[in-house]
């Protein structure tokens, strides 16, 4: 077994020693004497691979090639790293010398607190321990990760976060309790109110965000798109767009149009939604003549003269996000600074 | 989907009846709408004032686009005044 | 509210030639029972086919799955409000259930015309073509009783299947009104049968409080057909017959075991046919279990979505929150009964609950994983912490079958055949597990690096 610490659990001080270089000492230092108390028989810490988390974070190619030589030379047969508890430079490292070694084949474990932002990155390929926030849990962290990693080392199945201890990793498969689903609920619901952990069978999600763009003042110079996802098309949907999967953006010219009528356009969307796009106005799910008025008016440049059309209903996210750039795409190469998008 | 045109740097209006959606998702500049089946006006008003309401709910969208903004953020067409709230200046 | 509970075990049923319960074994005189159903001046053709759990058989075109019960004391008729039965508040004296039977109501819309386009065109139907509407077909409208698909609860019931074809021209939802309310007639006259008979067990159902101990409620959110139908609608999932968009009605524990909440149809916005599911919901039972144990069980909140409009969502999130309040309720369970945009709703009531200090506990099938790419739920407010996933509703297949009932005459080729796997996955329905019948669930899984790229 190797075990990765930072320059503060390897005994070398805190913010002083930040900058200390990857380096590797034989057998266990620190915590990872611990760490060989719980491993008993089952293991030995050979070696412990450490480094400053500031020369680390600052360094991660040299550092995570250095850690690729020293496990080559070592061949461990579990590595462990930290805990990193909330510290998120240590955790960032953690989480990177683990992917290092999963992918020389060698398994890894690490522990760390659920928001810990240095493993947010990697939480798909890196294996963590769920841990709290306090060096004080240690030993019981420890105990985790150890089970983990000897469950690794024996090419045992490991069973779902919620059941084993570990960080949620955002892949989902099937899995059968022992109890119908409402039992579970009601326990749950009697622990939370009484005040007793619990673990959620559904993890509260991150979404990716994205860097807000910058406001566009000068609007009056700015060409404006118009995207629907009320599935507007031409009247006959003559190219059969549907909601099923993959999704298609359609496009069409709206050039000369001053507004989109019934007689010409119907929407494909689902069920009830669609009644009053179809019979009524259409352009309440693509509010053309209300832009057409703002050109007029010179609020802005004018309007792209290609509209485009989606199924918004259901769509599968990778579907949303392929759409998405594509449109992204053409409407940078036309310079197009922004849209107005209508979500059904 | 906005998202994907927020990452290339185009500035995006969403129009929703349930802002909550876009919103939670992190879209950052989300106008609230009028209702699933007429997103951007209201059959029940007479014509005069469904298409102010439209034009108004527009207005939201472009003022959104001029808006600096930080965090996912709702624009209510209410709050548009009844003049120009666009300046073509 | 204190409800007793006889419960009728059925062992087998089968055709004969009288109509008797004797034994556990109920025997049916197919003619007797189709005859006031052929009497319905809009009933064109109908049938009656047995389905066992077992057998080599799949039931299709099924709109609502039946449990007969029957009030023997205690005032109103189970499943009240439907079909024109009367209102009179359930939940009290003593029902007499059959248990391990139901009566399936089928509903054979083929080669007959409906009424205007304008009707249909509001269930979306003339869009779907193709691929779209064989798989909305195959999703919504059947069940095995067999094998590796055999996935909905159905399939341990011994199920009567009362086959219906309505009459050429009537609008969608009066073709329901016809198959339902001679379903419910068929549940009723099978009930009767028990009235005067020896139960296998006798339940008792107490809603008295024992203070001290901290109270729960069930809040279902279930879809409201009323944007399609009308207020005045006859199909969708309804409360004492109500399926228009209502505040939330508050309903005892046995009301709800009574079929309070009852109707709606595979094909209905709702999200398929409550009425099985409502009247045997298990966590309204699991709710029962730990009454005056571990929690006092309130009640439920019935919940309607399909506001279209998200002030209105606030607005009935809001009145839910309040109402726990002022009963002192400390924990929800909330569910859904379908997902998209009918989802801010329940989400709305959960981040209402816990900010007014109300525990909550979310059940809930989740979205297709995308292989990482996707989250579980479609959005869910930073209050969220507790969730219960009945998984994505894939199936991994369904085998070929020897039997379909479900039409009149002969079924459709395709339908004895395989059926592929269902990719559970958004707009799928088949299992629909909104309400944690099954062990099924989904978790997440770390995926060695190297067998991740494997895919």
């Amino acid at each position: 077994m190797v075990h990765y610490l930072n320059q503060f659990f390897a005994g070398l001080g805190g913010e002083t020693a930040n900058d200390t270089p990857l380096q590797s000492k034989d057998g266990a230092i620190g915590p990872g004497r611990a760490l060989q108390q719980v491993l008993g028989k089952e293991g030995v810490v050979v070696a412990t691979i450490y480094a400053g988390d500031d020369y680390f974070v600052s360094n991660q190619e040299a550092s995570v090639e250095g850690v690729e030589g020293h496990l080559r030379k070592l061949r461990p047969d579990v590595v462990f790293a930290g805990p990193a508890f909330d510290a998120g430079r240590y955790g960032l490292a953690c989480a990177l010398v683990c992917k290092a070694a999963w992918e020389m084949g060698i398994p890894a474990v690490t522990g760390m607190h659920p928001e810990n932002a240095g493993i947010a990155p990697y939480r798909q390929q890196v294996l963590a321990a769920t841990t709290g926030d306090n060096p004080t849990e240690m030993v019981a962290n420890l105990k985790t990760m150890v089970r983990l990693g000897l469950k690794l080392a024996r090419s045992e199945q490991l069973g779902p976060a919620h059941v084993e201890g570990y960080l949620p990793t955002g892949i989902r498969r099937p899995y059968v309790r022992q109890e119908i689903g409402a039992e579970v609920a009601a326990d749950m619901l009697l622990r939370r109110i009484a005040g007793k952990p619990f673990v959620s069978e559904i993890p509260a999600t991150q979404y990716d965000s994205v860097a807000v763009p910058p406001p566009l003042k000068e609007l009056q110079t700015t060409t404006v798109a118009l995207i629907t996802s009320a599935g507007l098309v031409p009247r006959g949907n003559p190219d059969q767009q549907s909601g099923s999967v993959p999704r298609r953006a359609l496009v069409y010219d709206v050039s000369g149009k001053d507004r989109l009528t019934v007689d010409e356009w119907e929407s494909v969307h689902s069920g009830f939604k669609g009644f009053i796009y179809n019979t009524v106005n259409p352009n309440y799910a693509l509010p053309l003549p209300a832009v057409r008025e703002a050109a007029r008016k010179k609020l802005i440049k004018g309007i792209y003269p290609r509209i485009f059309t989606v199924v918004g209903g259901g769509c599968p996210v990778s579907d949303a996000r392929r759409m998405g750039a594509g449109i992204a795409q053409e409407l940078k190469r036309e310079g197009v600074g922004a849209a107005i998008l209508c979500s059904t | 989907m906005s998202k994907e045109l927020e990452r290339e740097g185009i500035v995006v209006a969403m129009i929703s009846a349930l802002p909550a959606i876009p919103l939670s998702l992190g879209a950052h500049r989300v106008v609230r709408g009028v209702r699933v089946e007429h997103l951007c006006g209201d059959p029940n008003l007479n014509e005069e004032r469904d298409r102010g309401l439209m034009y108004r709910i527009v207005q939201a969208a472009l003022q959104a686009i001029q808006t600096p903004v930080t965090q996912p953020t709702l624009f209510d067409p209410a709050d548009v005044s009844r003049k120009e709230a666009v300046h073509a200046s | 509210m204190r409800l007793e509970v006889a419960t009728f075990e059925i062992k087998d049923a089968r055709f004969g030639r009288q109509t008797s319960l004797r034994g556990g074994i109920l025997e049916l005189d197919k003619e007797e029972l189709l005859k006031p159903v052929l009497q319905d001046q809009y009933v064109a053709k109908a049938d009656l086919e047995i389905a066992r759990p077992g057998e080599s058989t799949r039931v299709v075109e099924y709109e609502n799955v039946i449990e007969p019960k029957l009030k023997v004391d205690g005032g109103g008729n189970c499943y009240p409000g439907v079909c024109g039965r009367a209102t009179e508040m359930v939940g009290s004296g003593k029902t007499h259930r059959l248990g391990g039977v139901a009566v399936v109501e089928c509903l054979d819309l083929s080669n007959i015309a409906e009424a205007a386009p304008g009707e249909s065109r509001q269930w979306g139907r003339e869009h779907e073509e193709g691929e779209d509407k064989a798989r909305r077909a195959v999703h919504h409208r059947f069940f095995d009783m067999r094998g590796p698909g055999a996935v909905t609860p159905y399939a341990s019931l011994i199920n009567i299947c009362l086959i219906v074809k309505p009459v050429d021209g009537l609008a969608a939802q009066d073709q329901h009104y016809v198959s339902f309310s001679n379903s419910l007639k068929l549940a009723d006259r099978l009930a009767e049968l028990t009235r005067h008979l020896k139960p296998d067990r006798v339940e008792t159902y107490d809603t008295t409080p024992k203070p001290g101990l901290p109270g729960v409620m069930y809040i279902p959110h279930l879809a409201s057909t009323e944007p399609v139908v009308g207020a005045q609608g006859t199909y969708g999932t309804a409360v004492y017959g109500q399926v228009r968009l209502s505040a939330a009605w508050y309903l005892t524990g046995t009301e709800m075991l009574d079929g309070a909440v009852c109707g709606g149809g595979a094909g209905a916005v709702s999200g398929g046919g409550a009425t099985w599911r409502m009247a045997n919901n298990p966590i309204v039972e699991s709710l029962w279990k730990r009454h005056a144990r571990e929690a006092n069980f309130i009640g439920c909140l019935i919940q309607r979505t399909n506001w279209t409009n998200q002030k209105e969502y606030r607005v009935a999130a809001d009145r839910a929150a309040q109402l726990c309040l002022g009963l002192g309720v400390k924990g929800v369970i909330l569910t859904t009964d379908i997902r998209g945009q009918r989802w801010v709703g329940t989400m709305l009531t959960l981040e209402a609950c816990e900010r007014a200090g109300i525990k909550t506990v979310l059940v809930t099938e989740e979205e297709d994983n995308e292989a990482g790419a996707a989250p579980p739920l479609l959005f869910a407010p930073p209050e969220f912490a507790a969730g219960i996933s009945t998984g994505t509703g894939d199936v991994v297949g369904f085998e070929p079958v020897q039997h379909v009932i479900g039409t009149i005459g002969k079924a459709p080729e395709a339908w004895f055949n395989a059926i592929p796997p269902i990719h559970g996955r958004y707009g799928i329905a088949h299992v629909q597990d909104y309400f944690g019948f099954g062990k099924q669930s989904y978790a997440d899984f770390f995926v060695p690096p190297a067998l991740q790229r494997l895919g």
